[in-house]
Protein backbone atom coordinates (compact mmCIF):
# COMPACT_ATOMS: atom_id res chain seq x y z
CA UNK A 1 0.00 0.00 0.00
CA UNK A 2 3.07 2.19 0.42
CA UNK A 3 3.71 2.12 -3.74
CA UNK A 4 -0.02 3.71 -3.55
CA UNK A 5 0.81 6.09 -1.59
CA UNK A 6 3.87 6.94 -3.30
CA UNK A 7 1.98 6.82 -6.70
CA UNK A 8 -0.60 9.31 -5.45
CA UNK A 9 1.80 11.97 -3.73
CA UNK A 10 3.91 11.80 -6.91
CA UNK A 11 0.33 12.21 -9.28
CA UNK A 12 -0.37 15.37 -7.07
CA UNK A 13 3.15 16.76 -7.48
CA UNK A 14 2.98 16.23 -11.00
CA UNK A 15 -0.23 18.40 -12.07
CA UNK A 16 0.75 21.25 -10.14
CA UNK A 17 0.23 20.50 -6.07
CA UNK A 18 2.12 18.77 -3.39
CA UNK A 19 1.87 16.39 -1.25
CA UNK A 20 3.18 15.22 2.26
CA UNK A 21 3.46 12.00 3.72
CA UNK A 22 3.96 10.95 6.91
CA UNK A 23 3.81 8.00 9.44
CA UNK A 24 1.75 7.83 12.76
CA UNK A 25 3.70 8.29 16.10
CA UNK A 26 4.97 4.67 16.50
CA UNK A 27 4.99 3.48 13.23
CA UNK A 28 7.46 3.28 10.57
CA UNK A 29 10.14 6.12 10.67
CA UNK A 30 8.14 8.46 12.78
CA UNK A 31 9.37 8.35 16.51
CA UNK A 32 7.26 7.53 19.39
CA UNK A 33 6.39 3.98 20.73
CA UNK A 34 4.03 1.97 19.26
CA UNK A 35 2.81 0.48 22.52
CA UNK A 36 1.49 3.73 23.42
CA UNK A 37 -0.39 4.26 20.06
CA UNK A 38 -3.87 5.14 20.16
CA UNK A 39 -6.08 6.00 17.47
CA UNK A 40 -6.90 9.45 19.14
CA UNK A 41 -2.91 9.87 18.65
CA UNK A 42 -3.21 9.27 14.83
CA UNK A 43 -5.91 11.86 14.37
CA UNK A 44 -3.98 14.21 15.95
CA UNK A 45 -0.67 13.76 13.95
CA UNK A 46 -3.07 13.79 10.94
CA UNK A 47 -4.35 17.27 11.88
CA UNK A 48 -0.51 18.23 12.82
CA UNK A 49 0.51 17.05 9.05
CA UNK A 50 -2.20 19.11 7.81
CA UNK A 51 -0.50 21.91 9.80
CA UNK A 52 3.05 21.60 8.68
CA UNK A 53 1.56 21.38 5.22
CA UNK A 54 -0.34 24.27 5.20
CA UNK A 55 3.05 25.76 6.62
CA UNK A 56 4.98 24.39 3.90
CA UNK A 57 2.27 25.34 1.06
CA UNK A 58 0.32 27.84 2.68
CA UNK A 59 -1.14 29.16 -0.90
CA UNK A 60 -2.76 25.51 -1.73
CA UNK A 61 -5.55 24.04 -0.25
CA UNK A 62 -5.01 21.04 1.10
CA UNK A 63 -6.63 18.01 2.14
CA UNK A 64 -6.69 14.24 3.02
CA UNK A 65 -6.18 11.03 1.70
CA UNK A 66 -6.44 7.56 3.83
CA UNK A 67 -6.22 4.31 2.86
CA UNK A 68 -8.03 1.47 4.92
CA UNK A 69 -7.62 2.66 8.40
CA UNK A 70 -6.14 5.35 7.48
CA UNK A 71 -9.45 6.83 5.49
CA UNK A 72 -11.33 6.52 9.37
CA UNK A 73 -8.44 8.93 10.76
CA UNK A 74 -8.54 10.62 8.01
CA UNK A 75 -12.41 11.11 8.13
CA UNK A 76 -11.91 11.76 12.09
CA UNK A 77 -9.49 14.43 11.29
CA UNK A 78 -10.91 16.68 8.92
CA UNK A 79 -12.98 19.35 11.19
CA UNK A 80 -9.90 19.71 13.70
CA UNK A 81 -7.33 19.65 10.17
CA UNK A 82 -9.80 22.53 8.69
CA UNK A 83 -9.65 20.84 5.40
CA UNK A 84 -12.95 19.74 3.43
CA UNK A 85 -11.66 17.15 0.67
CA UNK A 86 -10.82 13.63 1.54
CA UNK A 87 -9.72 10.75 -0.41
CA UNK A 88 -10.62 7.37 1.11
CA UNK A 89 -9.31 4.47 -0.62
CA UNK A 90 -11.40 0.89 0.83
CA UNK A 91 -12.29 2.57 3.39
CA UNK A 92 -11.74 0.91 6.58
CA UNK A 93 -14.58 2.41 8.72
CA UNK A 94 -14.94 0.73 11.78
CA UNK A 95 -11.59 0.93 13.46
CA UNK A 96 -12.24 -1.98 16.20
CA UNK A 97 -13.88 -4.62 13.59
CA UNK A 98 -10.49 -3.48 11.38
CA UNK A 99 -7.74 -4.50 13.97
CA UNK A 100 -10.22 -7.55 14.87
CA UNK A 101 -9.78 -8.99 11.26
CA UNK A 102 -5.70 -8.01 11.24
CA UNK A 103 -5.17 -10.61 14.60
CA UNK A 104 -7.69 -12.66 12.79
CA UNK A 105 -5.60 -12.93 9.70
CA UNK A 106 -1.91 -12.48 11.14
CA UNK A 107 -3.17 -16.00 13.77
CA UNK A 108 -3.57 -17.58 10.76
CA UNK A 109 -0.77 -16.94 8.40
CA UNK A 110 1.71 -17.06 11.82
CA UNK A 111 0.48 -21.00 11.20
CA UNK A 112 0.67 -21.83 14.77
CA UNK A 113 4.04 -19.68 15.55
CA UNK A 114 3.37 -17.49 18.82
CA UNK A 115 3.70 -13.95 17.36
CA UNK A 116 5.27 -10.94 18.23
CA UNK A 117 2.68 -10.01 21.39
CA UNK A 118 1.17 -6.03 19.87
CA UNK A 119 2.21 -6.57 16.51
CA UNK A 120 0.81 -8.08 13.21
CA UNK A 121 2.35 -8.56 10.29
CA UNK A 122 5.20 -6.61 11.49
CA UNK A 123 3.01 -3.13 12.26
CA UNK A 124 1.59 -2.26 15.84
CA UNK A 125 -1.92 -3.22 16.43
CA UNK A 126 -3.83 -0.81 18.53
CA UNK A 127 -5.75 -2.76 21.18
CA UNK A 128 -7.82 -0.11 23.10
CA UNK A 129 -9.84 1.29 20.71
CA UNK A 130 -12.91 2.90 22.23
CA UNK A 131 -16.22 1.27 20.88
CA UNK A 132 -18.19 3.84 19.43
CA UNK A 133 -15.21 5.20 16.83
CA UNK A 134 -16.79 3.80 14.23
CA UNK A 135 -20.20 4.80 14.77
CA UNK A 136 -18.42 8.75 14.73
CA UNK A 137 -16.75 7.96 11.48
CA UNK A 138 -19.81 7.26 9.69
CA UNK A 139 -21.55 10.09 11.12
CA UNK A 140 -18.65 12.32 9.90
CA UNK A 141 -18.99 11.09 6.50
CA UNK A 142 -22.97 10.72 6.17
CA UNK A 143 -23.23 14.36 8.01
CA UNK A 144 -20.72 15.54 5.14
CA UNK A 145 -20.37 13.86 2.20
CA UNK A 146 -19.63 17.08 0.47
CA UNK A 147 -15.85 17.10 -0.71
CA UNK A 148 -15.47 13.18 -0.55
CA UNK A 149 -14.72 10.70 -2.81
CA UNK A 150 -14.32 7.30 -1.94
CA UNK A 151 -12.51 4.24 -3.96
CA UNK A 152 -14.02 0.73 -3.24
CA UNK A 153 -14.16 -2.68 -4.58
CA UNK A 154 -17.53 -3.88 -5.86
CA UNK A 155 -17.60 -6.50 -3.26
CA UNK A 156 -20.62 -5.99 -0.76
CA UNK A 157 -19.35 -6.96 2.53
CA UNK A 158 -16.55 -3.40 1.48
CA UNK A 159 -19.11 -1.21 0.41
CA UNK A 160 -21.02 0.65 3.67
CA UNK A 161 -24.08 1.93 3.62
CA UNK A 162 -22.56 5.65 5.03
CA UNK A 163 -20.68 5.76 1.99
CA UNK A 164 -23.66 5.93 -0.23
CA UNK A 165 -24.14 9.54 -0.36
CA UNK A 166 -20.47 10.45 -1.08
CA UNK A 167 -19.19 10.24 -4.44
CA UNK A 168 -17.94 6.68 -4.93
CA UNK A 169 -15.48 5.23 -7.73
CA UNK A 170 -16.35 1.22 -7.50
CA UNK A 171 -13.24 -1.09 -8.98
CA UNK A 172 -13.87 -4.02 -9.93
CA UNK A 173 -13.10 -7.46 -7.76
CA UNK A 174 -12.81 -7.85 -4.06
CA UNK A 175 -9.85 -6.63 -1.15
CA UNK A 176 -7.93 -8.38 -0.12
CA UNK A 177 -5.24 -7.78 2.93
CA UNK A 178 -1.82 -7.93 1.51
CA UNK A 179 -2.23 -7.60 -1.77
CA UNK A 180 0.80 -7.16 -3.76
CA UNK A 181 -0.63 -6.23 -7.48
CA UNK A 182 -3.42 -3.97 -7.01
CA UNK A 183 -3.21 -2.03 -10.38
CA UNK A 184 -6.87 -1.29 -10.65
CA UNK A 185 -7.43 0.18 -7.48
CA UNK A 186 -4.28 2.12 -8.14
CA UNK A 187 -5.94 2.97 -11.47
CA UNK A 188 -9.14 4.22 -9.73
CA UNK A 189 -7.24 6.14 -6.63
CA UNK A 190 -5.65 8.40 -9.21
CA UNK A 191 -9.13 9.09 -10.79
CA UNK A 192 -9.93 9.90 -7.06
CA UNK A 193 -7.87 12.19 -6.86
CA UNK A 194 -8.16 14.13 -10.46
CA UNK A 195 -11.61 14.24 -8.43
CA UNK A 196 -10.73 15.84 -5.42
CA UNK A 197 -7.69 18.05 -6.98
CA UNK A 198 -10.48 19.54 -8.99
CA UNK A 199 -9.46 17.83 -12.39
CA UNK A 200 -5.92 19.34 -12.19
CA UNK A 201 -4.79 15.52 -12.67
CA UNK B 1 -9.51 -16.75 -19.21
CA UNK B 2 -8.70 -17.77 -16.21
CA UNK B 3 -8.46 -20.93 -15.77
CA UNK B 4 -10.73 -23.81 -13.79
CA UNK B 5 -9.16 -24.99 -10.17
CA UNK B 6 -8.01 -28.92 -10.66
CA UNK B 7 -9.94 -31.15 -8.46
CA UNK B 8 -7.59 -34.24 -8.32
CA UNK B 9 -8.78 -37.73 -9.09
CA UNK B 10 -5.44 -38.95 -9.83
CA UNK B 11 -1.18 -38.16 -9.29
CA UNK B 12 -1.59 -36.60 -12.55
CA UNK B 13 -3.78 -34.46 -11.11
CA UNK B 14 -2.30 -33.62 -8.26
CA UNK B 15 1.28 -32.88 -9.96
CA UNK B 16 -0.93 -30.58 -12.05
CA UNK B 17 -2.15 -28.81 -8.70
CA UNK B 18 1.19 -28.70 -7.02
CA UNK B 19 2.01 -27.01 -10.40
CA UNK B 20 -0.43 -24.37 -10.11
CA UNK B 21 -0.25 -23.89 -6.12
CA UNK B 22 3.79 -23.54 -6.93
CA UNK B 23 3.03 -20.84 -9.89
CA UNK B 24 0.71 -18.77 -8.11
CA UNK B 25 3.24 -17.96 -5.35
CA UNK B 26 6.26 -17.65 -7.51
CA UNK B 27 4.35 -15.26 -9.85
CA UNK B 28 2.20 -13.50 -7.59
CA UNK B 29 3.45 -13.26 -3.95
CA UNK B 30 7.34 -13.27 -4.37
CA UNK B 31 8.92 -9.96 -5.32
CA UNK B 32 11.91 -11.14 -6.58
CA UNK B 33 12.62 -14.19 -8.85
CA UNK B 34 12.82 -17.55 -7.39
CA UNK B 35 14.41 -20.05 -8.91
CA UNK B 36 15.05 -22.86 -6.43
CA UNK B 37 12.87 -26.01 -6.20
CA UNK B 38 10.38 -24.77 -3.39
CA UNK B 39 9.01 -21.37 -2.11
CA UNK B 40 7.99 -23.03 1.14
CA UNK B 41 10.41 -25.28 2.06
CA UNK B 42 13.03 -22.44 1.30
CA UNK B 43 10.74 -19.97 3.24
CA UNK B 44 10.64 -17.59 0.75
CA UNK B 45 7.60 -16.28 1.98
CA UNK B 46 6.62 -13.76 5.02
CA UNK B 47 3.83 -13.22 6.58
CA UNK B 48 1.74 -11.62 4.63
CA UNK B 49 2.81 -13.93 1.71
CA UNK B 50 1.50 -17.09 3.41
CA UNK B 51 -2.09 -14.78 4.63
CA UNK B 52 -2.29 -14.13 0.63
CA UNK B 53 -1.32 -18.26 0.09
CA UNK B 54 -4.37 -19.21 2.50
CA UNK B 55 -6.72 -16.57 0.79
CA UNK B 56 -6.13 -17.68 -3.01
CA UNK B 57 -5.93 -21.61 -1.64
CA UNK B 58 -9.82 -21.13 0.12
CA UNK B 59 -11.10 -19.17 -2.90
CA UNK B 60 -9.39 -20.99 -5.99
CA UNK B 61 -10.27 -24.28 -4.49
CA UNK B 62 -13.91 -23.24 -2.29
CA UNK B 63 -12.34 -24.68 1.13
CA UNK B 64 -11.96 -23.32 4.41
CA UNK B 65 -9.09 -23.87 6.66
CA UNK B 66 -9.51 -24.72 10.30
CA UNK B 67 -7.43 -22.73 12.53
CA UNK B 68 -5.82 -26.44 13.33
CA UNK B 69 -4.98 -26.91 10.01
CA UNK B 70 -3.25 -23.93 9.85
CA UNK B 71 0.14 -25.34 10.92
CA UNK B 72 3.66 -24.97 9.71
CA UNK B 73 4.17 -28.38 9.19
CA UNK B 74 0.95 -28.05 6.31
CA UNK B 75 2.60 -25.18 4.88
CA UNK B 76 6.29 -26.86 4.77
CA UNK B 77 6.40 -27.17 1.11
CA UNK B 78 4.10 -27.10 -1.82
CA UNK B 79 3.76 -30.38 -1.78
CA UNK B 80 2.88 -30.54 1.61
CA UNK B 81 -0.25 -27.74 0.93
CA UNK B 82 -1.03 -29.41 -1.97
CA UNK B 83 -1.73 -32.72 -0.08
CA UNK B 84 -3.88 -30.63 2.44
CA UNK B 85 -5.76 -29.14 0.02
CA UNK B 86 -6.33 -32.35 -1.95
CA UNK B 87 -7.96 -33.68 1.89
CA UNK B 88 -10.11 -30.43 1.84
CA UNK B 89 -11.44 -31.25 -1.48
CA UNK B 90 -11.85 -35.09 -0.95
CA UNK B 91 -15.57 -34.42 0.62
CA UNK B 92 -16.44 -31.88 -1.88
CA UNK B 93 -15.54 -34.79 -4.51
CA UNK B 94 -17.42 -37.35 -2.85
CA UNK B 95 -20.64 -35.52 -2.71
CA UNK B 96 -20.10 -35.01 -6.46
CA UNK B 97 -19.82 -38.29 -7.69
CA UNK B 98 -22.52 -39.43 -5.54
Amino acid sequence: MSKLVAKLARKAADSGGAALMFHYPGFGDSTGRSESATVERMVEAARDAVVEASRRGPTLAWGLVGIRLGASIAALARRHAGVSTLLLVQPALDPTSYFDEVRWMARRANLGAEGISGYAFGYPIIHTVPSKLGDAVRNELSENPDGVVAVCYEHPAMNDPSLDQVDRITVAGRWQFGLKSYPELKEASVRGLQRVMGGRT
Amino acid sequence: VTPSPVRCSSRRDSEQLERQIRTFIVEELLEEPFDGDDPLSAEALDSLGIQQLICYLEDEFEIKFDDTELVRRNFSSVHAVTALVNDKQQPARRAANA
